[in-house]
């Protein structure tokens, strides 16, 4: 295990700088700076270009990632061009925020994803078909439009959720807990769908092999054989497409922070990309990298857990 | 002996008018086994061929509880084996399938695979075995497959195709069962691992007396270790005997043929072989018969008209053995100089 972390950790150097010069790239790609956005629409070119020098935007491109790249490797990740606030300590500052709707949501995918498709596999019939169905279709929703609906309906029509807005866990758990709800199922339909069929299609293999065939045909009891060997086979492609959906979840959390006004770090990116405010955006892309690094090393650590053949070797 | 019992504790297991139909869509059934009669006698071993899709493996399933019965009784002793799933089950009839692979829990231990119908046993019979008695039992029967003791620790992962047969046979005798059935339980080795498997069900067979069914689509398998045979085609039983018999003097145009297409050592022998064969084949037909026919009309060279319009009976034939064929008795001689009757050779040493 310990060789498997350093490698890892290894392994997330280049993907660091890779992934921040793609962004640092596709943002002097895209026309206007955090000048222009700063002075507004009615500022004339000869003040946009003056604050351009003051700003340092003006250096060839390799000076800017250059200059912050040292400061990353210090762990400093600038200030915020609009703002000048710190960019660690905005990160810090909605983390919790994001947070409170991922680590929900995974959870919730993993454990309504794997009961729903286990269901489904074991029982079969009409309630087997009625959830593959279904989470077909979950599957195929954008989740931002699943927003919509739900605050429409929860919110909008019956008035029991709030539409919008955060509250702190700290301060008030019930009030987190209700400006939640919505968004974390709004972010967990796709999650639940796919580890719900994923969790369908691998039960249904190994209910077909021939172990379970011997333990059923020797009269081990039903309840061994579905919790003890399908589940436990089936463990492992599932904890894979979870491993997935969570990676993804955090681009849906972008749209989800948005649709909701939730002060996270997916509508920090939103506005920091608007603004042109490259030290905020490198800042988040670095933070969702390392999430994504540390999702993957999560999931190789389950199947250390689960899978005798990499135990063993 | 531990394990050693004599064949007396056995019993027959009979299988009559056997008919196995799988649902395909909503409302329409195929017929995998139409009519199926034979029976396995305490200690005996008895081959079940056919090509694949001859319904010879839905026979086993249906013994072993994993396959709806439309008609038909199976018994072993005096038990119905119909309707009983599961526990209810006599442990006295185990299997070993063909998949190596598929049939071991990967995440198992092998001890714990081993033991696990041991604990389900007692938990049903109330019988309590300690777990020295458990690990004693499931090390005597690795040896008895010819498994080092150390075995039991490991995963399945870590065994060769051939390890794990004998690791699934290890499996079945744990139960001390009187009948093994082995769905093609060598058909996934290579040649010499089949040999040494094919073996191994030998000896367990004369030494512990146990009865087996040995389903397989290779004619020169089965005849290693079979004393009885069936010959399975379209869901129906063509040809029955003794294996002697009826590999050396096969009486069902279909056996022939069968007989004929297994591959042989001797490469002037085996091309002669295909020679023969291919005068005989007919253009292949694009549908087979249906309804009341003679399953094999649309392959058989010998085919006449009663044949397509009327469905043979098993009945004795003219050399023994049974066989469904209107023509039985009245086809040519059969003769294949390399499965003629022949001197008591040590053919339990030679393999395909």
């Amino acid at each position: 295990m310990g060789r498997l972390i350093f490698h890892r950790a290894a392994m997330s150097i280049p993907l660091l700088l890779i992934v921040s010069l793609i962004i640092f790239g596709l943002e002097a790609i895209v026309p206007g700076d955090a000048a222009s956005t700063i002075l507004g629409q009615n500022a004339t070119p000869q003040s946009v270009a003056a604050l351009r020098g003051q700003l340092g935007l003006n250096d060839p491109w390799v000076v800017r990632f250059g200059h912050w790249l040292g400061g990353a490797l210090h762990g400093d990740l600038g200030t915020s061009i609009i703002s000048g606030v710190d960019v660690t300590s905005s990160l810090n500052g909605r983390l919790a925020v994001t947070l409170s709707l991922l680590v929900p949501t995974i959870l919730l995918s993993a454990v309504a994803g794997v009961a729903l498709g286990f269901a489904s596999a074991v029982r079969g019939g009409a309630l087997g078909r009625f959830i593959d169905v279904v989470s077909l279709f979950g599957f195929a929703l954008p989740s931002f439009w699943v927003a919509l609906i739900l605050v429409g309906f929860f919110a909008v029509h019956l008035n029991l959720l709030p539409a919008t807005g955060y509250q702190d866990l700290a301060a008030s758990p019930a009030g987190w807990l209700k400006s939640i709800i919505l968004p974390v199922l709004a972010l967990s339909l796709q999650g639940i769908t796919y580890v719900a069929k994923q969790t369908r299609d691998t039960v249904m293999e190994v209910l077909e092999t021939d172990y379970v065939k011997f333990l059923r045909a020797n009269g081990v009891p039903e309840r061994s054989v579905r919790y003890r060997h399908v589940l436990r086979n089936a463990a492992i492609p599932v904890v894979t497409s979870l491993g997935l959906v969570s990676v993804g979840m955090l681009s849906g959390a972008v749209f989800i922070e948005n649709v909701f006004v939730l002060p996270g770090l997916g509508s920090l990116a939103t506005q920091a990309t608007l603004d042109h405010d490259i030290p905020v955006i490198l800042g988040v892309g670095v933070f969702f990298t390392l999430c994504v690094i540390a999702i993957n090393l999560l999931i190789d650590f389950a199947y250390g857990l689960l899978n005798p053949k990499v135990r063993v070797s | 002996m531990k394990g050693t019992a004599t064949a007396e504790e056995a019993a027959e297991l009979t299988v009559s008018d056997l008919v196995v139909d799988y649902p395909i869509g909503r409302r329409r059934h195929r017929r995998a086994v139409d009519g199926v009669s034979l029976s396995v006698p305490a200690g005996r071993a008895v081959g079940l061929v056919g090509e694949s899709g001859s319904g010879k493996s839905s026979v086993a399933k249906a013994v072993l509880g994993m396959a709806p019965l439309s008609a038909g009784r199976i018994t072993y002793g005096t038990t119905v084996l119909n309707d009983l799933r599961g526990p209810a089950r006599p442990q006295d009839i185990q299997v070993v399938f063909q998949d190596p692979y598929s049939s071991l829990d990967p995440t198992k231990t092998i001890g714990y695979t081993l033991q696990e119908p041991l604990r389900a046993h007692c938990a049903r019979t109330g019988r309590s075995l300690s777990a020295a008695a458990r690990d004693e039992l499931v090390r005597a029967m690795l040896a008895k497959v010819g498994l080092p003791a150390g075995t039991a620790e490991r995963y399945p992962a870590q065994f060769s195709g051939g390890q794990r047969q004998r690791i699934s046979i290890a499996r079945a005798l744990i139960l001390q069962p009187r009948l093994l059935i082995c769905d093609e339980a060598v058909s996934a080795l290579d040649l010499s691992i089949q040999a040494q498997i094919l073996n191994l069900l030998l000896e367990l067979h004369l030494e512990l007396g146990l009865s087996l069914l040995f389903i397989t689509h290779d004619l020169s398998v089965v005849n290693h270790v079979a004393e009885d045979l069936v010959v399975m085609f379209r869901g129906r039983v063509m040809e029955s005997g003794s294996a002697e018999l009826v590999y050396r003097q096969p009486q069902h145009p279909y056996t022939r043929q069968l007989v004929m297409s297994a591959p042989m050592q001797d490469l002037e022998a085996q091309r002669a072989r295909r020679e023969r064969r291919e005068a005989l084949a007919l253009p292949p037909a694009r549908q087979a018969p249906l309804g009341e026919a003679c399953p094999f009309a649309h392959r058989c060279p010998f085919a006449v008209d009663r044949c397509r319009s009327e469905r043979p009976l098993l009945r004795s034939a003219p050399l023994g053995g049974q066989v469904a064929c209107h023509l039985a008795g009245e086809l040519p001689p059969w003769s294949d100089e390399h499965t003629q009757p022949r001197e008591a050779t040590g053919s339990t040493t030679s393999c395909p």
